[in-house]
């Protein structure tokens, strides 16, 4: 095990390589995540949004989307 | 034709969405057995090389990284032409997805290549042709996402950001010759590769598997942004409001 | 500004006479650009050495490098006042084939700004100890490295038209797309100081003006147009 984690004296290049890289897949994963999160979240607050203006009655509304209900 | 439909319906973002959502397992799990299992052979079991010693190792993310940045930066320039030419909100937000997957491991690969060579040439840095023309693609991505954020307007980010990829991409093999020939006539930059007779198979298998594993974690990784991208780009559109829990 | 009946070829010309023309009222286009150049290259003996035999060898890179910076500098001038006087959008109302008006551009802006440099190189080259027979290669290859800069800096700024973070932006754009040119172009002077031949770089110099001539213009046309809408 330890000469496993000695490297054969290259240690100190190979194990940061490896967590760089973990690293940045780590960051990638969340990053795609998040992105998909946010732009979910602020999609169904402007639908929530637009069903609730629409569900108020208003003179100079258009008429109401297909499939709106209150 | 049922091909053509099926792309074209494949298109179409409610579609690719509900599709792309249920392929990210299939890409996730195997990506992630290939990489654990081409990680665990090149560090495990392949054997030491005879000149580089363990630090050989570091090839087993140097390479991929090296491969994927290349890819995505194919990738974003071929769906960001599709989308200029043909219009396609969908092949922009794929551009818009994998240029920040590229530069990361783009990234990853010039400071991987950094701590590669430290044992091998004594400084953290050589300008040698392979870890240059890295260094001028990464170049690329940052200017491609410098354009990008430039815009207010996503559509024109989208447009614009494209004539600049498709002009990269038409560059890229430029620079990659320019900078081969330019080390060329400065001998003595070892190339980072591992010496001596061809891989045995007990070396290579993991690279491959890693190869392999990071394309396909790629894969996933653009299904989930560009699931984002489109709901960022749909912001109005009427089939959101199927959206449910998913 | 064109009538319709107006000949692609006249009205490239006029678009290009014009530029050559206003220049002249704006004699600061032509000359900032050279002036420029001629600092920065004077930066680098300031900062490392004057020992002739030391800028004899970084001769090459240090005129390509500043002759470089200066075109990305000058690039401003390419669309800059096309842009605020509303001339820029009558070119793509007009009507003729818009690739074909920027290449008219880019040409005399090649012209104003690249053409200055190379007139201007055989004095820094020999302030930095070049010596005297490299300095034709040093004109030739800035002469087609120029042309290579100025249509990718079209590009460039047809991109950035109007962008408020403009040069630096611009310049993130063009320098490692202009990787390429200054390799060539640096290379093929520091052969012809070494007494070896240059033909090699400078060919490619050349194949590089004649893809950036016909292609650069079509990406601009489509940059200006998305800028502008």
């Amino acid at each position: 095990m330890d000469d496993f984690l000695h490297m054969g004296g290259y240690a100190r290049f190979v194990w940061p390589s490896y967590g760089i890289a973990f690293a940045v897949l780590v960051w990638n994963v969340w990053s795609a995540l998040r992105l998909h999160a946010r732009a979910r979240q602020r999609a169904l607050r402007r639908i929530a949004m637009d069903q609730s203006q629409a569900a108020e009655p208003k003179s100079n509304q258009a008429p109401a989307r297909s499939g709106e209900g209150p | 034709m049922a091909t053509w439909t099926w792309f074209h319906k494949l298109s179409s973002p409610p579609h690719f969405y509900r599709i792309a959502g249920r392929l990210i397992p299939w890409f996730a799990v195997p990506a992630a057995i290939l990489i654990v299992g081409g990680i665990y052979g090149g560090l495990v079991r392949a054997p030491a090389d005879y000149q580089q010693g363990d630090a050989f190792r570091i090839v087993y993310v140097h390479a991929p990284a090296a491969w994927l940045s290349l890819m995505c930066y194919t990738t974003m320039a071929a769906a960001a032409a599709v989308g200029l030419i043909w219009r396609i909100k969908l092949a922009h937000a794929l551009a818009a997805a994998t240029a920040p997957i590229g530069a990361s491991f783009a990234l990853v690969c010039l400071a991987t290549g950094s701590l590669w060579g430290r044992p091998m040439w004594g400084t953290w840095w050589e300008w040698d042709a392979r870890l240059t023309s890295q260094l001028i693609l990464f170049f690329l991505y940052l200017g491609y996402m410098a354009l990008r954020s430039a815009f207010d307007d996503l559509q024109r980010a989208d447009r614009a950001s494209a004539v600049l990829a498709i002009v990269g991409v038409v560059n890229v093999p430029i620079i990659h010759f320019s900078v081969y020939w330019w080390n060329s006539l400065h001998q003595g930059s070892t190339v980072l590769r591992k010496g001596g007779p061809a891989m045995p198979p007990s070396m290579l298998i993991p690279l491959l598997m890693c190869l392999g594993g990071f394309t396909l974690l790629y894969a996933a990784l653009a299904c989930i942004r560009v699931r984002g991208e489109v709901l960022v780009r749909e912001r109005n559109a009427a089939w959101l409001r199927e959206l449910g829990p998913r | 500004m064109t009538g319709v009946s107006t000949g692609l070829g006249r009205a490239a010309w006029l678009v290009f006479e014009r530029d050559v023309r206003l220049a002249f009222r704006r004699w600061e286009q032509v000359t900032h650009p050279v002036v420029f150049f001629v600092m920065v290259a004077s930066l680098f003996p300031l900062a490392l050495s004057p020992e002739p035999s030391l800028l004899r060898n970084i001769a090459p890179g240090v005129v390509w490098v500043a002759a470089l910076l200066s075109s990305l500098l000058a690039l401003d001038s390419l669309f800059r006042a096309d842009l605020e006087d509303g001339t820029l959008e009558q070119l793509t109302l007009s009507g003729q084939p818009l690739g074909w008006l920027l290449l008219a551009k880019t040409l005399a802006h090649w012209c104003l700004s690249g053409v200055p440099l190379v007139v201007a190189a055989p004095l820094v080259a020999e302030a930095l100890a070049a010596p005297g027979g490299s300095i034709g290669v040093l004109m030739a290859s800035l002469l087609l490295g120029t042309g290579v800069l100025s249509f990718l800096g079209a590009v460039g700024a047809a991109l950035t038209l109007g962008s408020r973070r403009g040069s630096v932006l611009l310049s993130l754009l063009v320098l490692p797309l202009a990787m390429p040119v200054l390799i060539f172009g640096a290379r093929a002077t520091d052969l012809a100081m070494r007494g070896e031949t240059a033909v090699g770089p400078l060919l490619l110099l050349a194949a590089m003006l004649i893809l950036a001539v016909t292609l650069s213009p079509l990406a601009a046309a489509a940059a200006v147009r998305i800028s502008l809408e």
